[in-house]
């Protein structure tokens, strides 16, 4: 049984939906050399030569990945020219998660709008999900997990991407439904679909060989408890998309802080991190975590105009 | 076994089959006031290394049965202060990385004159114990990790062995852009890093990727803020001049002559790691 089916297996719309899915039988694909970069680098006995040329095969995406490297985010004081010296400054996992996310955002362009659902704006709010779940690792002293938060940001929501492309109909519906009766709209997926979006991304992403972890983070955004926190980057996905919705929401810091710490996960996510002398407090932290928000849009624009 | 001739103080021990060449290097080298031994095998010179002890083995690479190479490993194994310096018909990289990491003093290709054997059995004679510890590595993701100690004979053996591992894949001109910036980048961690102490050792790691090669270099001494200094000077003989002045790193000519030179130069935060790239083209 794989991860995706462990976690999801009591779910009764799940294979009707896949199965759907794969009749219509074009499943989208990441870029070829975005895939291979990833597979190669997993491997113990790769070199970062090897991972160069994978990557330098797709000229587009090798070139998108270095405006990102090059932009105000990173804030490098000497402009990266190459892909090998992108790799040796930045490291092999920080470029390898930048090319997923890059490849990710070509696979689903940003079209078919509805009153009710806008892949414009799920990219956006993942995008900031990106940014903020990135920092928050750095945060919390987990930063060796900050390039995977990054793209787990970015992915978590692919399910409704999914959704949206192969079962439109049926997912407006959905929709429609949660804002009638105020359900929260994963309740009313599970309700109407038998399944979530986050079991269907789940899917996917393991269908694409995402790490396992990654798979996880997709599969148990809602809900960290069903996660093995081991790594924890789960409760590092759920909590940066609590706080992208809390910011959104317009309240004071104060409110937001508050909302934070009522959330279990906040609590045994802090207690893993190094022990330091003078935790910083929340609202600090959450002022910290929200500068990036902006940076969003960095990826967002050096990833729609290298579109294909 | 060829007769030694009048003993001096300085032994060296050729081993390689009976043959003009080696006729040339013996005669070569006594001339140059080496007491010379010819040991015609490997294991035959290995019989000799206890009771004789030579400053020097000069041990060829292809011998059959056994090779420069595994004489090499038993000298190191007993912990001997004999010198090695391999030589090879048969130029192959993975024997070029192999003597860097069993610490053998030089690498020679044949033919060479043998002023040149003379010049290379000299200069190994005079190594230290020091100049010869350098360990290398390959370390994560592939790149060639070596530790040396800081001294200019060790960088000078290092830059030599750089040469032999690239100059099949580099053009020469851009093989002595790279070499003369590797060069320039060590000397200032040796002096400036490291203060000339050869107990402090330098970090260096190179990549060949398709069509470039990347190095860091990394000493454990104070770093310095290039960008800002190349901000504040226009005169960079000046500064160079103050800087030395003050006794801090200089930085200044040598690190514009290798931001000209190389296509990326680019500093850790701390100042004391360097990395840099340059383009190479098939010298085929």
């Amino acid at each position: 049984m794989t991860r995706a089916e462990q976690l999801v297996h009591d779910e009764p719309g799940l294979g009707r939906i896949i199965e759907s899915i794969e009749q219509i039988g074009s499943l989208p694909t990441i870029p070829a050399a975005a895939h291979r970069a990833m597979v190669v680098a997993r491997k113990e006995t790769s070199s970062m030569r090897e991972i160069a040329e994978v990557i330098s095969q797709d000229q587009a995406l090798a070139a998108t990945v270095l405006r990102v490297v090059n932009s105000a985010y990173y804030g490098l004081r000497q402009r990266i020219g190459t892909l090998p010296l992108a790799l040796t400054v930045l490291g092999v996992r920080e470029i390898i998660n930048l090319v997923l996310g890059v490849s990710l955002l070509s696979v689903f362009p940003a079209s078919s709008d509805s009153e009710l659902f806008s892949r414009e704006a799920l990219w956006r709010a993942s995008a900031q999900c990106a940014y903020t779940a990135k920092r928050l690792a750095h945060s919390v002293g987990l930063g060796r997990l900050a390039s995977e938060a990054f793209l787990g940001g970015l992915v978590h929501d692919i399910g409704l991407i999914i959704l949206d492309e192969y079962r439109h109909d049926e997912f407006i519906e959905t929709l429609r439904s949660a804002r009638q009766t105020g359900l929260e709209s994963i309740a009313a997926e599970m309700d109407r679909l038998g399944t979530t979006h986050a079991s269907i991304g789940a899917w996917l992403a393991e269908r694409w060989a995402f790490p396992e972890p990654l798979v996880e983070a997709i599969a148990c955004h809602h809900d960290p408890t069903k996660s093995s926190w081991q790594p924890p980057l789960t409760p590092l996905v759920h909590l940066a998309e609590l706080i992208v919705a809390l910011q959104q929401q317009a309240g004071t810091v104060e409110e937001a802080a508050a909302a934070l710490e009522a959330d279990p996960t906040w609590g045994r996510l802090l207690s893993l991190g190094p022990p330091v002398r003078q935790p910083p407090s929340t609202i600090g932290m959450l002022e910290q975590v929200c500068e990036e928000i902006e940076s969003a849009a960095l990826i967002l624009g050096v990833a729609s105009s290298s579109r294909r | 076994m060829e007769k030694p001739p009048e003993r001096t103080d300085k032994h060296v021990a050729v081993v390689d089959t009976p043959g003009d060449e080696r006729s040339a290097w013996h005669a070569a080298l006594s001339a140059a006031g080496w007491t010379v031994t010819c040991c015609d095998t490997a294991d035959a010179a290995t019989d000799q290394l206890e009771r004789a002890a030579p400053d020097v083995v000069v041990a060829e690479i292809g011998l059959q049965p056994t090779g420069g190479l595994e004489l090499l490993k038993v000298i190191k194994a007993r912990r001997l202060r004999t010198r090695v310096i391999c030589t090879t018909r048969e130029h192959e990289l993975g024997n070029v990385l192999e003597c860097l990491r069993g610490g053998a003093a030089d690498y020679l290709r044949r033919p060479f004159e043998p002023s040149e054997l003379v010049r290379a059995v000299d200069d190994a004679a005079a190594a230290t114990p020091d100049d010869e510890s350098i360990e290398i590595d390959i370390g994560e993701m592939g790149w060639i990790e070596l530790q040396m100690p800081s001294s200019v004979r060790c960088m000078r053996r290092l830059d030599k062995f750089f040469r032999l591992l690239y100059e099949s894949e580099v053009v020469p001109d851009t093989l002595e852009e790279i070499s003369l910036c590797f060069t320039e980048i060590v000397k200032n961690a040796i002096e400036w890093g490291h203060r000339f102490d050869a107990s402090k050792r330098i970090l260096l790691s190179h990549m060949l990727f398709q069509d470039e090669i990347v190095f860091k270099v990394q000493d454990t001494g104070a770093g310095f803020d290039i960008g800002q200094m190349l901000d504040e000077h226009e005169d960079l003989i000046a500064m160079e001049t103050e800087r030395e002045a003050a006794g801090k790193r200089p930085g200044g000519l040598g690190i514009t002559l290798v931001a000209g030179l190389m296509d990326s130069v680019i500093y850790n935060a701390t100042g004391n790691m360097i990395i840099m790239s340059k383009k190479i083209y098939d010298a085929g």
